[in-house]
């Protein structure tokens, strides 16, 4: 469906809305207008599209996976590689949309939050492309796991702030963002990576996300097939998924799954599946009402995943009231299943899925063999795994990984 | 006591103070002997209850709201702080927290049970008027309010609406961004008190980065309240424990006035 800027409510039924402190209101009112205004500008969207074509390598490939549909021996399997884009995953396209409506607006400092390091990579990227001073908020845990990315952010020019509060990741980081951009509003502009938060980010990610699924319509029916019978992404907040089903949402026939982080197990605290899983309830946290893994008090819970991407306690409004109206099925992956999916798709396809993308391709491989061989399964690779290498690796390297890195930091401890 | 009632008590005061403490920071009997000491000088105590994402506070609320949800805080445990000022003291009791805690608990509940314990207004940032989940309208149900907060940059047409609907008085930053930084009482935070002053007939309560005594008294005549948080948890937050609570907030809160 075709979104109509001038009907935006920031409303999926009763989830979303803009819950926000006064002092934040006239920073956000300004941004809903513009980017009203800009979602239907002409000229916005061609510089979109030029951006996209020329720096971040759209469209990105439609991988059919024929050795995996044959080792798996059911339905065809289709990998979308949005990995393959500029900096190494689908953030990209939003970062860049944002980055323009900031420039549009005036603004010329860019501030964000960061799980994974993708989206802050994504926006660092797109902030010293298109010449904006960039601040990055990353909690502490997930500078961690995810050290490579700081690096490459630095490079960028950005400034990689760590978030030492609270459970030091990924939701700290954007309670980080949001106390930086209530200090200083009029220069800066705050991209969120993830389609939630107050209206009118939820609507705002999707559409510069919507990008995706547009481009597997086209594709699909390039290789010769029908619509899709399954499409299949992970969900932590929900920006690659919204933006991969988008473009699906209409055609009913077309099975729709939402993959979780299932984490280490079931209890509290051990993973982060807001539907799939137990600990959710609605409620109100940074701007929006969703589904959040919270305890009987309202306090977030704390959560974990193997990828840093999606160890978050809240689900993008949208998604949450699609998968109330059941039109997304969701399914959750634990993390020996996910560096299964890891190995699996590189032996057999020689890709690096991200771990967070590797949800998704965890549960292509579960449900794949029961389906029929004429059916498609369509999954989206978000990201892929370059930035993963060092859990990647000591998950399934072992030891020889360990003595590499003990062999290469006695080799700094020479020099 | 009652938010009306005060308001008359304090009408020839030239400056009345707003005190703000976390509820179980550092464990419950602490933080309300805090209160309770707070309370000998103002006359309004803000309970705030904690919130694992409090995203309007810096780094002095936010430490404490931690540690007293790592010590196992409860909704009821601030119902009970609640309940034991209204009781003991003069001073108006406000509830001060975020969406989820009250939107977990249950909207009506919540309010009812605040109006049981004494609790004579709310104050919770992320449920602002229009999108306020029914809050002011059940608390004027019950007979208490929501007090509003404004902050620099605002239309005069929303300070007109918001001071309009706030209840008793306005809350006012004094300036943007979040609690617990430096605020220098100069032109620009009076010639915004004066913006506020032209639109809203109601007293006011003037917050953030209030840590002095020479603030207090630049302030005083030009508006009604001063709200002081971060100062109170600080100090709060260097006394070690066994100390006596109560007297050594007492003598900070007559700091402040001095």
């Amino acid at each position: 469906m075709k979104f109509d800027a001038d009907k935006m409510t920031g409303y999926f039924g009763e989830y979303g809305g803009q819950y926000i402190p006064e002092i934040l209101r006239p920073a956000i009112t300004e941004l809903e207008a513009e980017f009203k205004k800009a979602i239907n500008d002409k000229s916005f969207l061609e510089e979109f599209n030029y951006v996209l074509k020329n720096f971040v390598g759209r469209p990105t490939p439609l991988l059919f996976a024929e050795n995996a549909t044959k080792a798996l021996g059911g339905a065809q399997i289709y990998i979308k590689l949005e990995g393959l884009a500029n900096t190494g995953a689908h953030k990209i396209n939003n970062a860049i949309g944002q980055a323009l409506l900031a420039k549009r607006m005036g603004k010329t400092r860019i501030i964000a939050e960061t799980g994974a390091g993708q989206h802050g990579l994504a926006t660092a990227s797109a902030c010293a492309r298109l010449g904006l001073d960039c601040e990055i908020f990353m909690g502490e845990v997930d500078i961690a796991r995810q050290r490579p990315n700081v690096y490459w952010m630095e490079l960028f020019g950005a400034k990689v702030t760590a978030v030492t509060s609270g459970t030091k990741t990924l939701k700290d980081a954007v309670n980080e963002a949001f106390r930086e951009w209530t200090a200083r509003k009029s220069d800066t502009h705050y991209i969120i990576g993830s389609a939630l938060g107050p209206c009118p980010y939820p609507d705002m990610v999707r559409e510069f996300q919507r990008v995706i699924g547009r481009e597997v319509k086209e594709q699909i029916f390039a290789y010769g097939n029908k619509l899709p019978d399954v499409l299949v992404a992970c969900v932590g907040g929900g920006s690659n998924s919204i933006g991969f089903f988008a473009d699906f949402l209409e055609e009913k026939e077309v099975r729709l799954i939402g993959v979780e982080a299932g984490g280490k197990g079931d209890n509290p605290g051990e993973h982060a599946a807001r539907v799939a899983g137990k600990g959710a309830d609605m409620g109100i946290v940074q701007g929006y009402k969703s589904l959040f893994l919270q305890d009987d008090s309202g306090q977030l819970t704390v959560t974990h995943s193997i990828s840093a991407g999606l160890d978050y306690a809240g689900l993008g409004p949208e998604l949450a009231y699609l998968a109330e109206e059941k039109r997304i099925e969701f399914a959750k992956a634990y993390d020996d299943e996910v560096l299964n999916a890891v190995k699996f798709f590189a032996k057999h396809e020689g890709i690096i899925p991200a771990l967070e993308s590797s949800h998704a391709l965890a549960e292509v491989i579960k449900i794949a063999p029961k389906m029929a061989k004429d059916k498609v399964i369509v999954a989206n690779m978000s990201g892929r795994g370059d930035k993963d290498i060092f859990i990647t690796a000591h998950a399934l390297g072992g030891d020889t990984w360990v003595q590499f890195l003990k062999e290469e930091v006695a080799r700094y401890g020479n020099e | 006591m009652e938010m009306n009632k005060k308001l008359e008590q304090i009408k020839n005061k030239k400056i009345s103070l707003m005190g703000h403490i976390v509820g179980g920071y550092p464990d419950v009997e602490s933080s309300l002997k805090a209160a309770k000491g707070i309370c000998r000088h103002a006359d309004f105590i803000e309970v705030q209850f904690p919130f694992s994402d409090p995203s309007a506070d810096g780094k002095v609320i936010e430490g404490a709201s931690y540690k007293a949800i790592d010590a196992g805080f409860t909704v009821e445990d601030g119902f009970k702080i609640v309940k034991e000022l209204s009781e003991t003291t003069e001073a108006v009791v406000i509830i001060m927290t975020y969406a989820n805690i009250v939107y977990k608990y249950g909207i009506e509940r919540f309010v009812k049970k605040a109006k049981e314990n004494g609790a004579n207004a709310f104050i919770v940032p992320d449920l602002p008027y229009g999108s306020d989940e029914g809050l002011s309208e059940t608390a004027e149900k019950y007979g208490i309010g929501v007090i509003q907060v404004i902050s620099p940059g605002v239309g005069d047409d929303r300070i007109k609406m918001l001071g309009d609907k706030s209840y008793g008085v306005l809350y006012v930053t004094a300036r943007r961004g979040i609690t617990g930084g430096k605020t220098d009482i100069g032109a620009e935070t009076e010639e915004w008190i004066a913006t506020v002053k032209r639109n809203c007939s109601k007293p006011i309560a003037l917050g953030f980065g209030i840590k002095s005594n020479s603030q207090v008294r630049a302030l005083s005549g030009k508006t009604e309240i001063v709200v002081a948080g971060s100062y109170f948890v600080e100090k709060i937050t260097s006394l070690s424990k066994g100390s006596d609570f109560e007297g050594e907030l007492a003598k900070a809160a007559q700091e402040l006035l001095s």
